[in-house]
């Protein structure tokens, strides 16, 4: 673990301590980390981690519409790196209160950008290399809400037809 | 506006999020760190040149001359097989059979029928002049190694070797200590021969074992497919490869394949015990040299399967996947970190496969000096 990674989590970590009340919760932010599971990156990739921002159209009873921006980049990887900024649209709905909570299903989908930068050691010369491509990305999840500032969620994610991810995520609501 | 709200947390809160956003966008640059490889582990493009040995430079004539023994039947006790019997170059010059069929069969590859089983894989013949290459690019043509068993030191030692062996070529005409004789007297008697050995060799030149070695040698250093794109890629044009393609290169390195695939021919030339399974086709074990055979090119592989030095796997990805369970018998083979997930070995096959190069001679004679059927009972 090099000490950006260090840093982030001694911070994510602080950072939960914050949590307090508030109803008016249009925005969220979000930590998630993926593992990959299989396409052509998981040839790559092990893990991911990626900063999510949601903004909540509209509050209904149990349906939460948002629009969501992510930034996807993998970690520990050696002669390649993965960056990946996807936006789109989604919902969360709220289907059972567990100790006055809700759980929630969410699911959303949008399109994806995707950019990669490759580096190989040959003889006599380093080659590098870099591809960007368009595609869509897809998003299933389970989630918690274990206060009102903090939701915890599992997700299965789709990276165009390149890459199935799970993962975990965290989102912070302000 | 939230940030107005009174009941948000202190302002830290929005500083700790710019930190955590900034360290994961910091996490990764623009240019990530290759893979260390030490350099006797690395691997890279073909030279476009090949060395011939001091005592026998190449040239036109030897290459035309070696062409045409290459193909002639005249070579064997029954008449029967030449080398492309084995080594056409419509099989990228092997026969894509698992085990070569010989003296006594008829047809060509996957046709063949008949004919004494050997008990070892055909290698294709394209890029041997290459055989022994390291990083720095060199190699001594008159010195290094040949066969699954490096048995042999030379293309022109190599080249009599079939001549002389029951199995291939000679079959029960003569005895083995007799067969270059007896071959170079029936070049001898054919004018058209005797011709083409003095225009290559100079007036009134003998014909023997060493012309016949040298000949077919010369024409063998011609077949030569050094552009794959691997090849480019190595030398520089980054668009030869695709994202998949140098993913499979990656995982192919990170594996550690390259502790014996390594090299501008993707072999270091050893012997390795690899305790690859048996081909029930073969009567007895072939044990190589102490359960050793030696790491085979990766190039060209396109045409050049079944794989392994008795064929056992009958494609790329089976081969690929051999490496999950393989016993560990050397240091090189402690080294492997393979991981036998279906998409690494995917992107691994991609890349094998940018080795090919179908660009090699692929010129198919119209007759033979001995007026025998061309390359031998290959039609069915
Ligand atoms: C019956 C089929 C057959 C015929 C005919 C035949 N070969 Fe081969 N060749 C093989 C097989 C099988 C091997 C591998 C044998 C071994 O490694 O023990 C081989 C190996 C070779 C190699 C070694 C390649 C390397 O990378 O080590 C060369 C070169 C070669 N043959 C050239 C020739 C030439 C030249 C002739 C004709 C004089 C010839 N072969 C005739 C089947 C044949
Ligand atoms: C310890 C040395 C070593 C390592 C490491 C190694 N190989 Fe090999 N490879 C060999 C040898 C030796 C053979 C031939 C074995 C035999 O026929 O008995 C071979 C054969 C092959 C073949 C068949 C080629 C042909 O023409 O038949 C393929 C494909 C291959 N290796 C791919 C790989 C890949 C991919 C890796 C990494 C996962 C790898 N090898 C790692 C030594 C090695």
């Amino acid at each position: 673990m090099n000490s950006s990674k260090l840093t982030f989590l001694i911070l994510f970590i602080s950072q939960l301590c914050f949590s307090q009340s508030n109803d008016n919760q249009k925005f969220q932010l979000g930590l998630q980390s993926n593992y990959f599971l299989a396409g052509e990156l998981n040839a790559t990739y092990d893990i991911s981690t990626g900063i999510e921002a949601k903004y909540f159209l509209k509050h209904t009873e149990k349906f939460h519409h948002f629009i969501n921006a992510t930034f996807t980049t993998d970690i520990g990887t050696t002669g390649a790196n993965l960056f990946v900024y996807d936006i789109g649209l989604g919902s969360q709905y709220d289907f059972l209160q567990l100790f006055k909570k809700p759980l929630f299903f969410q699911l959303n989908a949008g399109l994806l950008y995707w950019q990669e930068y490759f580096s190989t050691q040959l003889i006599e010369a380093t080659i590098s290399n870099n591809t960007s491509q368009l595609g869509f990305k897809a998003n299933l999840g389970i989630g918690y809400r274990i206060s009102n500032k903090l939701n915890v969620a599992v997700n299965a994610s789709q990276f165009n037809t390149h890459g199935t991810t799970i993962g975990i995520s965290l989102h912070y609501s302000f | 506006m939230i940030f107005q709200n009174i009941n948000t947390p202190p302002n830290t809160t929005y500083i700790f999020a710019l930190l955590i956003i900034s360290s994961i966008l910091s996490l990764n640059s623009c240019s990530p760190e290759a893979e260390y490889v030490p350099i006797d582990q690395q691997v890279g493009a073909l030279p476009q040149f090949v060395i011939a040995p001091n005592d026998n430079p190449t040239t036109a004539e030897k290459v035309e001359l070696g062409r045409k023994l290459f193909w002639d039947p005249v070579l064997s006790g029954n008449f029967d097989m030449a080398c492309v019997t084995c080594h056409h170059p419509n099989n990228g010059y092997t026969d894509n059979i698992d085990l070569s069929l010989g003296v006594g069969g008829r047809g060509l590859a996957q046709n063949r029928t008949g004919g004494i089983l050997i008990k070892r894989n055909a290698p294709t013949i394209i890029n041997t002049a290459f055989n022994g290459i390291d990083q720095a690019g060199n190699y001594d043509p008159s010195n290094t190694v040949h066969f699954w068993d490096n048995r042999s030191k030379s293309l022109e030692d190599q080249s009599l070797e079939p001549i002389k062996s029951m199995e291939e070529m000679r079959g029960d005409a003569y005895t083995a200590d007799e067969a270059i004789n007896v071959v170079s007297a029936r070049l001898a008697a054919i004018p058209q021969y005797v011709e083409l050995f003095n225009i290559a060799f100079g007036d009134d030149t003998q014909i023997n074992g060493d012309k016949i070695g040298k000949a077919i040698a010369a024409f063998e250093r011609t077949i030569i497919a050094n552009n794959s794109r691997f090849d480019q890629y190595a030398r520089g044009d980054e668009t030869a490869l695709n994202a998949q393609e140098i993913r499979g290169l990656n995982a192919f390195i990170e594996a550690k394949c390259t502790a014996c695939h390594n090299g501008p021919m993707f072999s270091d030339y050893k012997l390795h015990d690899l305790g690859v399974p048996n081909n029930d086709k073969l009567p007895q074990i072939d044990n190589g040299v102490d359960g050793k055979f030696r790491t085979p090119t990766l190039r060209n592989l396109s045409s050049s399967g079944p794989f392994m030095h008795n064929g056992v796997f009958d494609n790329l990805t089976s081969a690929v996947n051999f490496y999950d369970n393989m016993e560990v018998n050397d240091d090189d083979a402690a080294q492997l970190n393979f991981e036998d997930e279906a998409d690494t070995v995917a992107a691994i096959v991609a890349f094998i496969q940018t080795l090919n190069d179908e660009d090699f001679d692929k010129t198919i004679p119209e007759s033979v000096p001995s007026g025998l059927p061309v390359g031998g009972n290959i039609s069915n």
